[in-house]
């Protein structure tokens, strides 16, 4: 690397996305500054990591509101107060903030589910409007179909799964449904690279009870080896998975999937510990450096030809906004999330639920939105129903996960605590938020971090379709736990106090329209012709499944995109985007 | 003094004498016990809330201060003792006072409620974290619940639904930081180099059966 100032492509946010870019654009021979809000964690600062109270409780990974603060309203009529469930005393839980910063980003401490979403997830509108008619759609939503399709994705999905190893079994190869798989997953090329991991055997439980049911249990993919691969070991089923790296390597981070041949091009040069504060864009509309402050609080530039933002949905669209991009008015606007309806329940004999990862417990995927006619229910989504058999620790367990008519002091708290956290399980799922005009988010005008910038402020209250929705799949959940036998059980509030909850999508949205989208199908933004928004945000409307895999398909979709354009002389080469001999 | 006597390592570092007394009664309130069934006390609770509000929970030291104050002033009133100095059923009675935000003298934004929920969670933390923090004595707390505590990993036999682990012995950060000392081999090496050492050569991705040899090209239009 010759020269400090300047590299070729700078990437902002050096996480899920980030990593997978270094090392796509270091690869074919482009120099690359890859910048980061949080450190470089090196493999064996993890190997102590069994510590709930660090990791999770207090969220040691996670920017907490003292050096990154945001706020949040349900409404504009309401004022935005720093987010509420992320101060105070009561342990933090870091699904409920934004995910972790440093190299690795939110792929160290994610809890790994790794599906794909369904074909009929890209053209949700045309779906929708073909099985229910236009009248259907909510007032005020903007339901889109995506610009680009499963099948565009499809090599890109098989990509992350065989270069960061996904655990699963296949449904669908081809279009020929296969016995243990999911039978509602879209078709795809071949069988995962690992096998699915074991389950806990409660979950054993929850497999029996769907399908007396009539539901097709089966093992979701998941970004954790259940193999040795290389360096990398197999899960060791420790249960200090989500919230936490990985003392084996068994999950899929990218600081250990990415990272290491980025660093051994020699084109990579890491700025750790260093916040971005602007992206500053010429005259001639042409963005040409990001200023940053390093961990002396000194303020620097780094410029380059081709500028990256990869620092979570949100975080790029802050960085958008103080930067004074947002022509079209469209940055920060469908803000979409996860309801999670966390359900928990015991069982008669002792689960583990504190071994092994939560991603091992089985799913069913009969609750997608197009599986069954919905025509006698008056909302539009769907989601798996995950079986939580894993990764619950004991601080989260006694305050997080109390039912409600159990009192949380005395006898009868401690009671509890002593039969009750041995036998516990849990069911989740993710019913997506419509994009809609009501949800969005912009800068807060009064609320700064430390460093004088504006906090990002979320606008977003939970709706008569996201009621429904969550009313419909608690249902669904509670005739599970019956057949299963549960000897209790209760539910998160049906529409929770908390708006982050790491799953946070929209806010720079894809499309081919550059009056209704800030980028395009590459993610190149719509406004500056050398800046890419990659990641969550670009995701126009959203899906019941976790969208790390997605992403990250997309990534790879973008990377080769940005490498063919400038091979084949594209628009790109106008920035003097050159390599290094 | 005699050399051969351990150290005693329960000083306060942050709560005067009385303060103590009065937290460790409510801890004890909220997680009852003894020396035979180990509760809130008995893990030394108190302890781990002292060593949070010296160390990274500073900014609470001023809601305790004044939170500690403020109950004993209403149980002097009332009761003419302070708090610790109440009957076990009088302290139930007062902390139920205190929840529902009914204990008077916490002022306007900072109820009675806020200081019991403080206490409460700063409670749940002492008894369940690792014993490195200050609470959970000798993992009284995990044993209370089943919890194995830092366990390097469970085996399939260990994760069989209904098989009763509490003979398995529990193991610290501090047990399971010996055995990262000890077997290095057994935690994940990264391969290649580091940033700001960069070597020449390129480390070999292992691959899987199937995997591409060539990074794919771009799909679709």
């Amino acid at each position: 690397m010759a020269n400090k100032k300047h590299a070729d492509v700078v990437i902002v946010g050096m996480g899920a996305v980030g990593a997978i870019l270094a090392r796509e654009l270091t690869e074919a021979g482009f120099t690359v500054f890859g910048i980061d809000k949080g450190p470089y964690f090196r493999s064996d600062d993890f190997w102590t990591k069994f510590d709930e109270l660090r990791y999770s409780t207090r969220a040691g990974l996670s920017p907490t509101m003292d050096t990154d603060p945001m706020t949040w309203r349900p409404n504009a009529q309401t004022p935005a107060q720093i987010l509420p469930w992320a101060v105070g005393p009561q342990p933090l839980n870091p699904l409920w903030l934004p995910p972790s910063v440093g190299v690795g980003g939110g792929s160290i401490h994610w809890a790994c589910w790794a599906w794909r979403q369904l074909r009929e997830d890209f053209r949700q509108r045309s779906e929708w409007v073909e099985r229910y008619g236009e009248e259907k759609l909510p007032e005020g939503s903007h339901i889109v179909d995506w610009p680009i399709s499963y099948d565009d994705l499809e090599p890109h999905y098989d990509r992350v799964e065989y270069e960061t190893g996904v655990s699963g079994k296949a449904g669908n190869i081809d279009g020929e449904i296969e016995d243990g798989g999911n039978p509602f997953e879209a078709p795809r090329k071949r069988p995962y690279p690992f096998p699915p991991l074991r389950p806990s055997a409660s979950n054993q439980l929850f497999v029996d009870a769907c399908e007396a049911l009539g539901y097709h249990p089966f093992p979701p993919p998941v970004a954790i080896i259940s193999e040795d691969w290389g360096e990398r070991k197999a899960c060791v089923y420790c249960g200090f998975c989500r919230d936490y790296g990985c003392h084996v390597g068994a999950k899929a981070s990218t600081l250990d999937t990415m990272m290491p041949r980025a660093l051994a091009t020699g084109n990579l040069e890491l700025l750790t510990n260093c916040r971005v504060q602007r992206v500053n864009v010429d005259a001639e509309g042409l963005a040409r450096s990001v200023s940053y402050i390093d961990a002396k609080d000194e303020r620097h530039e780094a410029s380059g030809d081709l500028i990256i933002l990869s620092a979570y949905s949100l975080e790029n669209t802050r960085l958008m906004l103080v930067s004074g991009l947002n022509q079209n008015g469209m940055v920060g606007k469908r803000f979409m999330m996860h309801n999670y309806n966390w359900f928990s329940g015991t069982l008669p004999e002792e689960t583990h639920v504190y071994a092994g990862p939560a991603c091992a417990g089985w799913a069913i995927d009969d609750t997608n939105p197009y599986s069954e006619d919905r025509n006698e229910v008056d909302f539009l989504g769907g989601s798996p129903v995950m079986y939580f058999s894993g990764d619950v620790q004991p601080i989260e367990a006694a305050s997080l996960l109390m039912p409600p008519d159990v009192p949380i002091w005395g006898k009868e708290y401690k009671e509890w605590l002593k039969h009750g956290y041995r036998r516990l399980f849990g069911m989740y799922s993710q019913m997506a938020t419509l994009p809609s005009n009501a949800n969005f988010v912009d800068l807060d005008p009064k609320v700064k971090d430390p460093y004088g910038q504006p906090a990002l402020r979320i606008t977003h209250d939970w709706d008569d379709n996201d009621r429904k929705a969550a009313l419909w799949i608690r249902q669904i959940k509670h005739g599970i736990a019956r057949e299963m036998g549960a000897t209790k059980t209760w539910e998160a509030p049906l529409l929770p106090p908390y708006h982050v909850t790491t799953h946070e999508m929209g806010t720079h949205i894809m499309g081919e329209d550059p009056g209704t989208s800030v980028v395009d199908p590459h993610c190149r933004s719509h406004e500056v012709p050398n800046l890419f928004l990659v990641g969550g945000g670009i995701f126009p409307t959203y899906s019941g499944y976790n969208p790390t895999l997605t992403i990250q398909a997309i990534t790879f979709w973008v990377a080769d995109h940005i490498k063919q354009e400038i091979q084949n002389g594209g628009v790109l080469t106008r920035f003097s985007v050159t390599r290094s001999a | 003094m005699d050399p051969k006597r351990e150290t005693d390592t329960t000083g306060l570092t942050f709560f005067f004498l009385d303060e103590a007394d009065t937290v460790e009664a409510l801890s004890a309130r909220i997680i009852p016990g003894d020396a035979e069934d180990p509760g809130a006390r008995e893990a030394r609770v108190v302890y781990y809330i002292d060593r949070a509000l010296s160390g990274p929970y500073f900014g609470w030291q001023g809601a305790y201060r004044e939170g500690v104050r403020t109950l004993n002033a209403y149980t002097e009133e009332r009761y003419g003792k302070k708090f610790f100095e109440l009957s076990e059923e009088d302290q139930d009675t007062v902390v139920g006072t205190l929840e529902r935000g009914e204990v008077p003298g916490f002022g306007e934004g900072s109820e009675a409620g806020d200081f019991f929920t403080m206490v409460w969670s700063h409670t749940v933390e002492g008894m369940f974290s690792d014993p490195a923090y200050g609470g959970n004595r000798n993992a009284v707390g995990w044993k209370l619940i089943g919890f194995p505590g830092a366990q390097y990993g469970y085996t399939a036999e260990e994760m069989r639904y209904g098989k009763d682990l509490s003979d398995k012995p529990v193991m610290t950060l501090g047990d399971i930081q010996k055995c990262v000392r000890e077997r290095p081999e057994l935690f994940y090496h990264r391969p290649g180099p580091e940033p700001s050492v960069l070597g020449e050569v390129t480390p070999e991705m292992p691959t899987r059966p199937g995997e591409p040899e060539e990074p794919l090209g771009e799909g679709g239009a």
